[in-house]
């Protein structure tokens, strides 16, 4: 019942991405930069602070995986099973690296 | 063992520990994530004994209801706004902040919570669960939509969640009411059996550098529970609203974090759903991920960057046109049925002032708002059936990009559209749009669109002056393009004025959109019922007070003071006396100064003055002071009498440029008693709510006056009289 910390996991899923490199944005990209149907691992949050509070309760954090359903359109994410729409403000704010 | 197809109770111990009742009522606070089923869950807990109103000093609705437990005990339920952490963002989040921690005054903290949790989306709610749970209150998780968990194929360990989570957990199905006797019976427990904790342990080099700052929390007043939860949560905030000494240990809790490795803002977020992912590993079981697939497919259609728009403004039309159609014969049941009463009450009482009150002031004032309410209720019907089947959101981010160019939020679309029905339901429905600045500039400009009530006048002022001639080969007429031009001044001068608004008094940044689409659903008819209820019950209650007062005033001051009729002067002339005697006549002489410039004389000014309570008032004004009625169906008769209306100099008082002019008066002009009202109450009340209020009289005046006097100065220079 009791979990341990996994600090490590970015930095871990960053080097696995990094290995294989097939994605067209490369490493690190803001997430709108994503195709439709990638999964991403966000790497950092740079939007104003609430409104990163606010994402991060939703699931969206340093760390989280996250699947872009559509990004043309302001920004659909999929994020532990329930969808989200993001403003292109905060998104444009996200960067991420996408998992192959 | 996974659940069964009915709910499971698996509450220690049995009916007989149900303490008997005692005399002060267990009070149970209802959180949740939106979108969860939270306010049906409600309904079907408390049924029809439910209070709406406001908690003090802020525009946050309170919603509270009861019911009798098993043991007879009152339970009085409060409907906390929904929230997806216990940082506050919006004035909502905030108040279940304070209630929960024990900080609204006049709200103790709840005896028992119950999180309800949305089984199909349990990942996401079992953050603020998380959170919850560390507050150490007496709590039960519902575990809402559980039928359709299960005819997705999604299995989940009760039992074993009750241990993960060490409380009580109910499988419930608010829809239907499955569960809510075992909720009931589990809430009266609660309070007995142990309470819930954290459930996870912190990081080694976490927890010293936490705890001064849940010293400092615990100085501030919060309980040790609370404090080690608070401690956590501020850690990716960059204020903490418990004042500098708080925040110095924080800032001293980030460098000490920093120093070892740890990402400060974002540890919470880490801790929790790891442990989230853990507990839901060993709980849940997803037959496949392609639960969702009706949801998705729906959405490529509903969201598509070309239909999307097309699709949400064909169903608004549809919503707008039954607005209109379906309720005009309600309307015309209330009117009659008004009317009824007005004739039987002239029948029983005698000629004189009381009944002249009752008739004339009260039926007839009270009656012309009244008549409004089935275009009330179809509204909120139809915004709960958008709400509840989850359009509503993707209404909104399907606006977002364009009601952003003018500083509004994609919410702001719905109630600016409901305007064109009724400013008062559409201020209302404004308590979806979080932030109070995105909500106020929506509440400024809604109504600047053409509501129905402006609709008479714009139809008695078209038919008597605007020429019909045909345009485009008759497909198109004068009138009907100038009916039009009416609606769209006032909806260009919405979005125009929320834009200086933007740039002035509600400076700052539209809140960016984050948003959650909810899975499509069919929403329960009970909670329909239960939601246009509960708006009517509020319409009504002012109809009955503020209205009410309002239209005996009005009545008063066109009853007195009295003039005797002379002998042999016929009723209409004599009531042309009466009026211009009468306190209304004189205040309308007192302006005709004002509303010289624009052409208008004396009785269009008492129209004017009377109608301020109520645009539509102004046909009826007319109609009394020319002595023709424009009730009886005779407005062709007020059509001819406008027409020869001549001033001293035998000018016809009305051209085509004087009945431009007061419909632009009328695009305009704030002349609504309802709305002001509506509008003082949703700004947030006493001092603040009245300069709302007297702000957006005095700016929709000024543009009236302003728009009308262009107007004259065109009409002139155009030379159409």
């Amino acid at each position: 019942m009791l979990t341990k910390l996994t600090r490590s996991q970015p930095e871990a899923l960053t080097t696995a991405a990094c290995v294989q490199r097939s994605d067209p944005c490369g490493d690190v990209c803001p997430l709108q930069a994503c195709k439709n149907g990638n999964r991403a691992v966000v790497v950092s949050m740079d939007c104003p602070t609430p409104e990163a509070c606010r994402l991060r309760a939703l699931g969206v954090y340093e760390g989280a995986r996250v699947s872009v359903v559509d990004s043309r359109n302001g920004l659909l994410l999929q994020v532990r099973g329930s969808r989200l729409a993001i403003g292109a403000a905060v998104a444009a704010a996200i960067s991420v690296i996408p998992i192959p | 063992m996974s659940a069964a197809a009915r709910p499971v109770t698996t509450t220690p111990g049995d009916r007989s520990t149900v303490p008997s009742a005692p005399t002060a009522p267990l009070r149970v606070a209802l959180v949740g994530n939106p979108n969860t089923g939270k306010t049906t869950l409600f309904n079907a807990l408390t049924g029809m004994r439910q209070r709406v109103g406001n908690f003090a000093g802020v525009t946050v609705e309170r919603v509270e209801g009861s019911y009798r437990d098993e043991a007879g005990r009152e339970v009085s339920v409060l409907d906390l706004p929904g929230s997806y952490s216990l940082s506050a963002h919006s004035p909502d989040e905030a108040i279940a902040l304070d209630i929960l921690m024990g900080r609204a005054k006049g709200y103790p903290v709840p005896d028992v919570l119950v999180v309800v949790v949305d089984v199909l989306n349990i990942e996401r709610n079992l953050f603020l669960t998380s959170q919850l749970l560390e507050l150490g209150l007496p709590t039960v998780i519902a575990l809402n939509q559980y039928d359709i968990a299960e005819s997705e194929g999604i299995r989940v360990d009760v039992v074993e969640l009750i241990n993960e989570l060490g409380a009580t957990v109910i499988p419930t199905v608010a829809k239907s009411g499955l569960g809510v006797d075992h909720l009931r019976r589990a809430i009266s427990m609660a309070p007995s059996l142990p309470r819930p904790e954290r459930r996870f342990s912190l990081p080694r080099e976490v927890t010293p550098a936490l705890a001064p700052v849940e010293r400092a929390l615990v100085r501030s007043g919060l309980s040790p529970q609370a404090a080690g939860m608070e401690a956590l949560l501020h850690l990716s905030t960059p204020r903490s609203d418990h004042g500098p000494e708080v925040d110095a240990t924080l800032d001293e809790a980030r460098r000490l974090l920093a120093a070892s490795g740890v990402r400060a803002e974002s540890l919470e977020a880490e801790l929790r759903y790891g442990w989230i992912t853990e507990v839901v590993d060993r709980t849940v079981s997803h037959p496949t991920r392609h639960a969702r697939s009706t949801s998705d497919r729906v959405d490529a259609i509903l969201l598509h960057r070309l239909w999307g728009p097309v699709i949400f403004l064909v169903l608004m039309g549809v919503v707008f046109q039954a607005v209109f159609s379906w309720a005009a014969p309600f309307q015309g049941w209330i009117e009659g049925a008004l009317g009824w009463m007005g004739d039987g009450v002239t029948r029983l009482m005698p000629d004189g002032d009381l009944r002249s009150l009752i008739v004339d002031g009260m039926i007839g004032g009270v009656g012309a708002v009244l008549a409004f309410l089935p275009q009330i209720a179809i509204l909120f019907l139809f915004l709960g059936i958008l709400e509840d089947s989850g359009y509503m959101a993707r209404a909104a981010f399907i606006m977002d990009r364009y009601m952003r160019r003018v500083g509004l939020h994609g919410r702001s679309f719905i109630p600016l559209l409901s305007g064109y029905a009724c400013a008062v339901p559409a201020i209302m429905s404004t308590r979806t749009i979080e932030k109070p600045r995105d909500r106020l500039a929506t509440i400024m400009v809604v109504p600047l669109m053409s509501c129905s009530a402006r609709l008479p006048i714009y139809t008695l002022l078209i038919g008597a002056f605007i020429p019909a001639i045909g345009l485009a080969g008759g497909v198109l007429s004068l009138k009907a393009l100038t009916m039009l031009a009416m609606y769209l001044l006032g909806t260009v001068a919405a979005f125009l004025v929320a834009a200086v608004f933007r740039k002035t008094l509600l400076r700052g940044k539209v809140t960016p959109l984050i948003l959650e689409l909810p899975p499509y659903r069919v929403p329960s008819l009970r909670s329909l019922a239960q939601t246009v209820m509960n708006r009517v019950a509020i319409f009504l209650k002012q109809a009955g007070t503020i209205i009410l007062a309002v239209s005996i005033v009005l009545w008063a001051m066109a009853t007195y003071p009295k003039t005797e009729p002379a002998p042999g002067m016929p009723p209409a002339a004599a009531q042309e006396a009466q009026l211009t005697h009468s306190l209304i006549g004189r205040a309308g002489h007192a302006i005709e100064p004002l509303v010289r410039p624009l052409g208008f004389d004396w009785k269009i000014g008492v129209g004017i003055v009377s109608s301020f309570a109520a645009r539509e008032v102004f046909v009826s004004t007319m109609g009394t002071i020319y002595g023709v009625g424009s009730d009886d169906g005779s407005e062709a008769g007020l059509t001819q009498r406008l027409r020869s209306e001549r001033d001293a100099a035998g000018n016809p008082v009305y051209t085509t440029t004087t009945a431009l002019a007061l419909m632009v008066f009328y695009v305009f002009a704030m002349m609504c008693m309802s709305t002001m009202a509506v509008v003082y109450r949703e700004t947030g009340g006493g001092a603040k709510g009245a300069g709302w209020m007297m702000l957006q009289f005095t700016y929709m005046l000024v543009l009236a006056y302003g728009g009308a006097m262009i107007v004259r100065v065109a009409g002139r220079s155009f030379g159409w009289g």
